[in-house]
């Protein structure tokens, strides 16, 4: 009789389990252990973050001593002109409160959100995403939107993919499969925007009209249009950095810088209710 | 013992890469440090440790990963058991077995995620496997070789030479 080889019959189980659980994640089940395990996966994660953070962090400290104290002195100037501009300010904030009223516009609302520290990155260069330190537990779940904060304003950062008890994936804007109904804030004009793969390439928008070439300008700002019910309208995405109407092509294709730096991306707010950001519904 | 060693060598090599190494870009590429790791396990035991070895390291990055589960563990599984196959048919050198050992699973990981992608139909996989990037994960991961193996026989010799 003919000897079992072992190794064999090992990979050949192993293939079938590797292959089972992945297609068994891409389905609809209930039962997916693949959240179990990354709960635990998710607490080495977070310990080795804050180990690394932790030392980082004194090294750092004593440059940014230095520099505080440079900082602090040229802080003070500026104290006295802001002091001035703030009375300026409130007559301007009133003033635009009046207007609003008077154009029928409910005041900007902010919806409730989380912030979240970015304590990993995607080890595999053929996905992208980030993992933060809010979870379930933290009323995260998948599909909220992700945001930045940049230049004093919020910025779409990406989608809630997987959430485990404390930890959640994050899939940001310029991941290979993302794909963000957007406008060009400016001349308004609607495209699709889509991930370029990688954190150093830039998001491309397509299906906006050749017509409208004229229409738009270098550093032009792309802001989510809201149509595909993914993102909330009038968030950030990037700035316009080049042009292309190419012959064959019935629309421009327009490169996007994203306005997130994602290699330094240290926190986040994730949307914690649906499309309640930055709305302006109508009083009826 | 020394599989159970590697395999949780492997996995803190997965959590470095996406925590404290996770920064750490040149030309948008990295190494792949638990290739290395594994490549070198899977040539000094064989195939059926090196499999095993290769698919529990490869689960542990697809609970870091936004990839279905079961994804990398196969992969893993694929280039830790076919260079387990080379144990003790190669020469050994510092210089040329690592790069050559590198070389070939590397390829073989490659190969690899194009066959698994296709079969889980993730269409994007075909993109980031034809480009720059990967090349570049290459080249640095097989310049890293000689001295991980360097490394990692210095670890391995130490606790064979604790056992006797």
């Amino acid at each position: 009789m003919k000897r079992v080889s072992w190794p064999v019959i090992t990979s050949i189980l192993l293939v079938v389990v590797g292959l089972g659980t992945a297609s068994i994640s891409m389905g609809q089940t209930v039962f997916r252990p693949d959240r179990y395990a990354r709960s635990v996966v998710a607490g080495a994660q977070r310990v080795l973050a804050g180990i690394g953070r932790g030392v980082t962090v004194s090294f750092q400290s004593v440059r940014e001593l230095r520099e505080l104290r440079r900082e602090y002195e040229a802080l003070l100037t500026e104290l006295e002109e802001y002091r001035t501009l703030e009375g300026r300010l409130q007559q301007l904030e009133s003033e635009n409160q009046r207007l609003r009223e008077q154009l029928g516009f409910a005041a900007q609302t902010t919806s409730p959100a989380v912030a979240a520290r970015v304590i990993a990155r995607e080890g595999s260069q053929y996905f992208a995403s980030f993992t933060i330190n809010r979870g379930a537990r933290h009323g995260l779940e998948r599909g909220q939107t992700v945001l930045a904060f940049v230049e004093g304003r919020e910025s779409l950062a990406g989608r809630v993919e997987t959430v485990s008890g404390g930890t959640a994936i994050v899939v940001p804007v310029f991941a290979a499969g993302s794909y963000v109904a957007a406008r060009l804030e400016r001349s308004r004009q609607e495209g699709l925007v889509k991930g370029g793969g990688s954190r150093f390439e830039p998001l491309l928008m397509s299906y906006v009209p050749r017509g409208a070439r004229d229409q738009i300008q270098y550093q032009d700002l792309v802001v989510t249009s809201g149509l595909n019910s993914i993102f909330p309208p009038d968030l950030p995405l990037g700035r316009v950095v080049r042009v292309d109407a190419l012959a064959f092509e019935p629309s421009l294709e327009i490169t996007i810088e994203p306005l997130v730096d994602f290699s330094r991306l240290e926190y986040v707010f994730v949307l914690t209710s649906g499309q309640t950001v930055r709305t302006g519904e109508s009083r009826s | 013992m020394i599989t159970l060693g590697t395999t949780l060598l492997g996995a803190t090599f997965a959590l470095l890469q996406s925590t404290w190494l996770s920064g750490w870009f040149v030309l948008g590429a990295r190494p792949d440090l638990v290739l290395i790791v594994l490549t070198y396990h899977s040539y000094r035991t064989g195939v059926q440790r090196g499999q095993i070895s290769g698919f529990i390291v490869g689960l542990v990055e697809d609970g870091l990963s936004v990839s279905p589960p079961g994804f990398h563990a196969v992969i893993r599984l694929v280039h830790s058991a076919i260079i387990g196959a080379t144990r003790q048919s190669v020469t050994t050198d510092p210089i040329v077995t690592p790069v050559t050992l590198t070389a070939i699973a590397f390829g073989l990981k490659t190969l690899a995620v194009l066959l698994v992608g296709s079969i889980l139909r993730l269409e994007r996989i075909a993109a980031g496997v034809f480009s720059l990037a990967t090349l570049m994960e290459g080249l640095f991961t097989i310049v890293l070789a000689p001295a991980g193996f360097w490394l990692l026989r210095r670890i391995f010799d130490r606790y064979v030479r604790g056992l006797r």
